[in-house]
């Protein structure tokens, strides 16, 4: 089904916030500092990598699906910034 | 409305009831009860997306669970809302792969969130048992009975809410 471009990025958008909401809930970040740089990345790696996820993931290609693949990539990213962080933080040490 | 549903709500009126005095108890049995109430009101309209919208009540009552949370004993309800969660987003995922079973789905739901109710609802009685548990009692009657000192125990602070 083809989307228009307003369309697609509401449904990233949409996709990306819940993805970060969903990531909140099972990765509670240490501070308020890190909540939003998680947060930050999260939406921006939901907007740009769901066509990724889409690649990877086939759940199909409605509005929900691609606000689907958003939440994933949202919620891969917001872990994946936490890891860079602990990473970077035992390199310092 | 199915024995199940009326055993659930059953639970928790007779859980919040015995424990009207700690209106923190009250508030987890509403939050849970809140959370499946709605999503068994969605799922028997036949509403669209009933997966979506039960994993989003969970994802909402366990983050309000989590700010107003006090005591170990609530993150613990806080952990079995996101078990709930992620029972959601499994089989949400999976519908799309393996078409898992929906009974199974549906009883491991209403499974987690009677042991929640009883485990909230039942809590104080702990105390009760420890009262009445003799120095010999077994190491797993002692253990057991510690477990309410460690649950009343406060939590520490909402780490993200630090600057």
């Amino acid at each position: 089904m083809m989307m228009g471009i307003s369309e697609a990025v509401a449904a990233k958008l949409t996709g990306a916030f819940s993805g970060a909401f969903l990531a909140l809930i099972f990765m509670v970040p240490k501070s308020r500092f890190d909540f939003f740089r998680r947060l930050i990345f999260s939406i921006i790696a939901g907007v740009v990598f769901a066509p990724v996820s889409q690649h990877y993931i086939a759940l199909g290609d409605t509005w929900v699906d691609l606000a689907a693949h958003a939440g994933i990539a949202a919620l891969a990213s917001w872990w994946i910034v936490g890891g860079f962080v602990r990473l970077s933080q035992t390199w310092k040490k | 409305m199915q024995w199940y549903h009326t055993l659930i709500f059953a639970v928790a009126i007779g859980g919040a009831s015995i424990n009207l005095k700690s209106w923190r108890t009250v508030f987890a049995i509403s939050l849970i009860i809140g959370s499946y109430g709605a999503s068994v009101l969605y799922v028997n309209n036949s509403l669209p997306y009933p997966i979506v919208f039960a994993g989003a009540c969970d994802a909402a009552f366990a983050f309000v669970l989590y700010l107003v949370a006090k005591f170990k004993w609530e993150i613990l309800v806080f952990n079995v809302l996101r078990l709930m969660l992620l029972v959601n987003i499994l089989y949400g995922l999976n519908v799309h792969f393996f078409e898992p079973s929906a009974m199974i789905y549906y009883a491991s739901l209403e499974l987690i969130t009677l042991l929640a109710l009883i485990f909230i609802g039942g809590r104080r009685y702990l105390g009760s048992v420890q009262g009445h548990v003799h120095s010999n009692a077994g190491w797993l009657v002692r253990h057991f009975c510690s477990l309410r000192s460690s649950l009343e125990a406060k939590r520490e602070s909402a780490p993200w809410t630090s600057v």
